[in-house]
């Protein structure tokens, strides 16, 4: 039964990989590749690696996104300019 | 009780798929940080259940700092929402 994990989290891993790519709004996009570095790391404990899980969680989930978030406070995104945050008012 | 670990395990992993739909279909952003602070939650708690299955205790780790860095995520992006810059 332990396939029916790793066929989980790669579907997981597959449809976080396309909403980052097919998202409109900026943050809601970094945010996708978030959550990709936390399915990665669930697919790496599946995979037995656990050290390699913990690499993942700490450049995956926080060190990318905090780079992109840092990116996006430096091009002054829509996030500012919107009060309601919609999504189809991208940039 | 490995297999009921497991069978827990699996549908954890599932939940945590089927809150990728509020992700994505997710109008505002608040939605997309609660989603996927309660994925990372879920997949915290299934590598919980995953050490249990596989009898090894070096997974506990994994679990420990996915929870810690989840809440990690989620703080950062919820200042990032309150004040537009870092």
């Amino acid at each position: 039964m332990f396939w029916a994990l790793d066929y989980l989290c790669l579907l997981a891993i597959v449809v976080t990989a396309a909403l980052t790519v097919l998202l409109r709004n900026l943050a809601a996009s970094v945010l996708a590749l978030s959550t990709m570095g936390v399915v990665l790391t669930a697919s790496f404990v599946v995979l037995a690696a656990p050290d390699v899980a913990l690499a993942e969680i700490v450049v995956g989930t926080v060190a990318m996104p905090v780079l992109y978030f840092v990116a996006l406070g430096k091009l002054r995104t829509v996030i500012r300019e919107n009060a309601d945050l919609g999504e189809e008012r991208g940039p | 009780m490995r297999t009921v670990a497991l069978v827990v395990c699996i549908t954890q992993v599932a939940i945590a798929c089927s809150l990728l739909v509020r992700l994505g279909l997710g109008p505002t952003v608040s939605d997309r940080i609660v989603a996927i602070n309660a994925i990372s939650i879920q997949l915290a708690v299934a590598v919980l259940f995953y050490a249990v299955a596989a009898d090894r205790v070096a997974y506990l780790d994994v679990a420990i700092w996915m929870v810690a860095f989840g809440y990690l995520t989620s703080f950062i992006w919820s200042r990032y929402l309150e004040r537009g810059l870092l």
